[in-house]
């Protein structure tokens, strides 16, 4: 493993957060399903036809060869699909090509007014019980068949969380690349560690990848994704809150009390792992909502991480400059705001003196099939978003399916960032 | 339980699942090494699921 480069890759993230002009920009990727269009068999074949598990990582990491990057935040996750067929759910079925898996939210059935009620008064049953009852197919059948079922989808998680760490592995060993997020990355790197792969004892504390960190997702999210939907979810906010509010604080309960069953998690100063945090409702309400509802929780549990040190890393899904302003409360460059359908020159101004902005290049762009177009963007982000620090480069969004990018078209393009990401 | 939950229970429970509970399952599930014989994993594992079905 190239410790050296691992180790430059960390100091140069630290670096940009820091606004420093890092040795070279830090350059991202993210990528779910569209290594498999390198694999030369689809994600069906590999995980359940008669492949073994090593050859299906070997073919996954192909693209490894040809795109260099230096931090990825999912470096090898695919949602288990199989999982939820073993129950004979249809929430995460595969798409036509058999390599994509999409997320059926079209026949979802929400949460209906009624058992809003029942969320409020029982939410420990109405969560862990009444819920997985109601809508997973597996939980009408008598106690052994669904015990077999869930079984049988409790092995296909655990061959995803197995791939997922093996990519991972393979990623860091072989490519020195850096995963930002702890969900995917901490317990391989750990193991690592352990084995003797690689030692970073020489390293500041501060450049060391450390093995805790924090997740948040606020529970107004929980409740527009899950249990409400997005149009129930708006008309509780019109003119229901009350009810709504009854409900957050019903979750938050119960949240609270696993909480208190998991042992202590104290911040360590340890830049990386990045705590994560997901935005999915931010980007349709106002800022007075997103403080009551996002905000005060987001701030409550991670700012004593931010203050320790660590870097906490905004995964967003649409566009949300006008909730970005507040991040300003967090210690200078603890924040690295991933921009989705957002102008990153404009959340430069917003955010941008303070808090690190990651991204700069729409991944649209790549369908026009014109690398000099794609160079003059990334010639622009380069130019405008990266000199004083404070800038990552990446896509606006990630390679989902086979088809989300020409593999010549993205070598290329590549090569070129990586030169002009150098000093 | 309040009684004017009934309706709704009753909706989600039938013959077949009325004796058993999501959580003795997953229980059952930890303490089984027959699908998965490291106690970490099995763990880890089960909580990933919990989380699926929670969410389902």
């Amino acid at each position: 493993m190239n410790v050296k480069l691992f180790n430059q890759r960390i100091k140069n993230i630290v670096d940009a957060a820091a606004f420093k002009e890092p040795e070279k920009v830090p350059v991202g990727f993210e990528g779910m399903y569209w290594q498999y269009g390198l694999t030369g068999a689809t994600l069906k074949e590999l995980n359940e036809g008669d492949y073994p598990f090593e050859d299906h990582v070997k073919r996954y990491c192909r693209y490894l060869n040809k795109i260099e990057f230096d931090y990825t935040m999912n470096i090898g996750g695919y949602e288990a699909y199989d999982a939820y067929l073993a129950l004979g759910s249809d929430k995460y079925p595969m798409g036509r090509d058999d390599c994509t898996v999409q997320h059926n939210q079209v026949g979802y059935h929400f949460m209906t007014d009624e058992e809003y009620e029942l969320l409020i008064a029982e939410p420990a049953y109405f969560m862990n019980e009444y819920w997985p009852k109601r809508n997973v197919p597996a939980f009408k059948e008598p106690r052994d068949k669904a015990y077999a079922m869930l079984k049988e989808a409790a092995k296909c998680v655990r061959r995803s969380a197995d791939f997922e760490s093996e990519v991972c592995k393979v990623g860091v060993r072989d490519y020195s690349i850096v995963p930002v997020l702890g969900m995917t990355a901490s317990v391989p790197l750990n193991e690592m560690k352990a084995a003797g792969i690689f030692d970073q004892s020489d390293q500041p504390e501060e450049l060391q990848y450390g093995s805790r960190f924090a997740m948040y997702m606020s529970t107004l999210d929980n409740i527009h994704d899950t249990y409400r939907g997005m149009l129930d979810t708006f008309a509780d906010l019109s003119d229901n809150r009350e009810t709504l509010d009854a409900a957050i604080a019903a979750i938050n309960r119960v949240k609270f009390e696993e909480f208190k069953k998991m042992p202590p998690q104290m911040p360590e100063p340890n830049a990386l792992p990045m705590c994560g945090c997901i935005f999915h409702i931010s980007a349709y309400i106002s800022l007075d909502d997103q403080m009551k509802y996002w905000f005060e929780d987001f701030r409550r549990m991670l700012l004593p991480w931010a203050e320790a040190g660590k870097k906490i890393y905004m995964k967003g899904e649409g566009s949300f400059m006008h909730v970005l302003e507040p991040f300003r409360e967090f210690p200078k460059g603890s924040i690295i705001i991933q921009l989705d359908s957002d102008d990153p020159f404009e959340a430069k101004k917003v955010i941008g003196d303070h808090q690190v902005i990651c991204g700069g290049f729409p991944l649209a762009l790549l369908h026009l099939h014109d690398l000099q177009k794609c160079k003059d963007q990334v010639d622009r982000c380069f130019n405008e978003l990266a000199p004083g620090g404070g800038y990552m480069f990446n896509m606006d969004k990630p390679l989902l399916s086979p088809s989300d990018g020409d593999i010549g078209l993205l070598r290329d393009l590549y090569g070129y960032i990586n030169e002009k990401a150098k000093k | 339980m309040d009684a004017k939950f009934d309706k709704l229970i009753n909706e989600v429970t039938n013959e077949n699942n009325k004796d058993y509970t999501i959580q003795e399952l997953l229980d059952q599930l930890l303490k089984d090494d027959s699908w998965e014989p490291d106690p970490g994993k099995r763990f880890q594992t089960v909580m990933m699921l919990k989380s699926k079905l929670n969410n389902a």
